[in-house]
C-alpha cells in the first residue's frame, strides 16, 4: 500500500480533491450557483432526467392504481367512520364555507396578481436523503429563474430556489429548518416566522412561532405569507394542526400541516418577479 | 501489489464496460426519482453509494476513481446543500475501497459487507457534520440517529447484490 502513496495515482487523485475542496469554498462563498462541474452534469442529464419522471409518474399512477383497488373495501370502512365524524362537525359548516370561499380566491392568484411572473416547471430528482424533501426542478437560469425565487403550485407555498443552473435549479421545502419567513394568521393577523424542525417534517408539517401569548390562533385557521423577505405577501401556506407554548413559556407556536403535500409534488411554478422583490433581504435563510 | 493486480488486468470487454456504465446510469436514476422508493421507515439506502463499493472491490484504481467522481458528481447536481461533499466522497471511498481489497481484505463477501458498513456510516456521519449539525441539538441528534445511521446500515446492506454483479462481471473479464 505504500507505493500507492508514490504512485501516480495518487497525485490525481489527490489534485482532483483538492480541486473538489477548491470549487466548494467558491460555490459556498458564492452562493446561489451549482457548483461547475454539478452544472455540466445536471445539464447534460436533465432531458433524461425529465423523460426519466415522466415514466415514472405514469409507472406510479399505475401502481397507485392497482394498489386502491385492494385497498378499496377498508377505504370504504374508513370513510363511512370518517363521514360520522364530519356530520358532527356540522356546526362549523359556516366556517368551513369562509374558508373555500378564501381558497378559491388563491386559485385566481394570478388574475389577482397580474405582477407575478410565472415560469413553469417539473420536478426532475428528488434528494431522498433529505428529511426535508428538498427536490430539483427542469427549469435555470436560462428560463430566468433566480435564486431565492418562490416556487409554489396551485394549492399554496412550496419553498425557495437555492441554487441555480443553467438547465436546473434546487428548491428548499417548507418543511426545512433553513427555510425562514414571515407568516400570518389569516383570520387573526397575528403575526410570527415560518420555519421547519426535523421532529415536525417527519409528519409533514412546519412551525408557527414567534406568536405572542395574547394571540387568537386558533387550530383550523389558515397561514399566509406576510410578505417580509423574500416570499410576495399572502401566498397559503398551510392550516394550524395544533398549538403549543415554548420550554420557557414565552412564546405560543404552533404546527402548521402545509396545503401543499410535498412528498406529491410533479410540477410547480416559480415567481421569477413581482412588484416589491428585492425590497428585503433574506432573513435566517441560507 | 494492488497495483501490479490492475496493469496486469486483461483487456476490457466492451459489452462489460457498457453493462457497467448501464447499471451505473439505472441506479443514478433510480436514487433520484420516485418510481422505487425502498426506504423503510426513516432509514433511505444511498444506492450509488451501495454499488460504487462493490464496483470497487472488483475494479481497477482508475475505474474505481471515474466512477466514483461521476457518482459524485451526479448525486452532487441533485442533493441539496451538497457543493463537491459527494463528488469527493465517493470517489475517495472508492479509492478508499479498492485498496483495502487489494491489500488488506480477503475478497469474499464478509469483506465487502464490513467495508460497505465502514464506509458508508463514515459517509453519512460526515453528511451531518457538514450539512445538519448546525440546527438544535435535538434535531441534530435526532438526524443522526433517526436518519444517518439506520440509513448507513441500509446502504451497506444493498452492497451484496452489487457485491456479486460485481464479481460475476469481473470473473468474465
Amino acid at each position: 500500500m505504500r507505493f500507492f502513496f508514490r504512485s501516480r495515482q495518487f497525485k490525481i487523485i489527490l489534485s482532483i480533491t483538492l480541486t473538489l475542496v477548491a470549487l466548494s469554498i467558491m460555490s459556498f462563498l458564492i452562493g446561489g450557483n451549482l457548483s461547475p462541474q454539478s452544472n455540466v452534469f445536471g445539464t447534460i442529464a436533465a432531458p433524461f432526467r425529465t423523460a426519466f419522471t415522466t415514466v415514472s409518474g405514469w409507472t406510479s399512477d399505475f401502481i397507485k392504481m392497482i394498489s386502491d383497488g385492494n385497498e378499496a373495501q377498508i377505504k370504504n370502512a374508513e370513510l363511512e367512520n370518517e363521514l360520522n365524524e364530519l356530520r358532527k362537525k356540522l356546526s362549523e359548516y359556516d366556517e368551513a364555507v369562509k374558508q373555500n370561499e378564501f381558497y378559491e380566491d388563491y386559485l385566481e392568484i394570478k388574475d389577482e396578481n397580474p405582477d407575478f411572473k410565472f415560469c413553469p416547471a417539473t420536478l426532475v430528482a428528488r434528494d431522498k436523503n433529505d428529511p426535508y424533501k428538498s427536490f430539483t426542478i427542469n427549469k435555470g437560469s436560462l428560463s430566468g429563474i433566480k435564486e431565492y425565487d418562490t416556487v409554489i403550485t396551485d394549492a399554496g407555498l412550496v419553498g425557495y430556489i437555492t441554487d441555480v443552473g443553467l438547465t436546473t435549479s434546487k428548491v428548499v421545502t417548507v418543511l426545512s429548518p433553513d427555510i425562514t419567513l414571515g407568516a400570518l394568521d389569516d383570520r387573526t393577523d397575528d403575526s410570527g416566522v415560518l420555519s421547519g424542525t426535523l421532529e415536525l417534517a417527519e409528519e409533514g408539517n412546519t412551525r408557527f412561532y414567534n406568536l405572542s401569548r395574547s394571540c387568537n390562533v386558533a387550530i383550523g385557521d389558515f397561514v399566509v405569507t406576510s410578505g417580509e423577505g423574500i416570499f410576495p405577501s399572502g401566498l397559503l401556506i398551510g392550516t394550524v394542526q395544533s398549538i403549543g407554548s415554548d420550554k420557557y413559556n414565552t412564546s405560543i407556536y404552533a404546527s402548521v400541516k402545509p396545503f401543499v403535500d410535498i412528498a406529491e409534488i410533479r410540477s410547480v411554478m416559480v415567481i421569477t418577479n413581482f412588484d416589491g422583490k428585492g425590497g428585503l433581504e433574506v432573513g435566517g435563510s441560507k | 501489489m494492488g497495483e501490479v493486480n490492475s496493469m496486469i488486468r486483461k483487456k476490457l470487454n466492451p459489452i462489460i464496460i457498457l453493462s457497467n456504465i448501464l447499471i451505473f446510469i439505472v441506479v443514478l436514476f433510480f436514487q433520484t426519482s420516485e418510481i422505487l422508493d425502498i426506504s423503510i421507515k426513516t432509514a433511505t439506502p444511498m444506492l450509488p453509494l451501495s454499488l460504487i463499493i462493490g464496483f470497487s472491490f472488483f475494479s481497477g484504481i482508475k475505474s474505481a476513481i471515474i466512477g466514483g467522481l461521476i457518482s459524485g458528481i451526479m448525486i452532487d447536481s441533485i442533493a441539496y446543500k451538497s457543493y463537491c461533499f459527494n463528488a469527493i466522497a465517493f470517489m475517495l471511498i472508492a479509492v478508499a475501497v479498492y485498496l483495502a481489497a487489494n491489500n488488506l481484505f480477503n475478497k469474499n463477501l464478509k469483506a465487502a459487507l464490513v467495508l460497505a458498513l465502514i464506509c458508508s456510516v463514515v459517509y453519512f456521519v460526515l453528511l451531518w457534520i457538514l450539512f445538519y449539525s448546525k440546527t438544535s441539538l435535538d434535531s441534530s441528534l435526532g438526524y443522526l440517529l433517526k436518519y444517518a445511521l439506520p440509513s448507513a446500515t441500509y446502504t451497506a446492506v444493498l452492497v451484496i447484490p452489487f457485491y456479486f454483479i460485481s464479481r460475476y462481471f469481473s470473473k468474465k473479464i
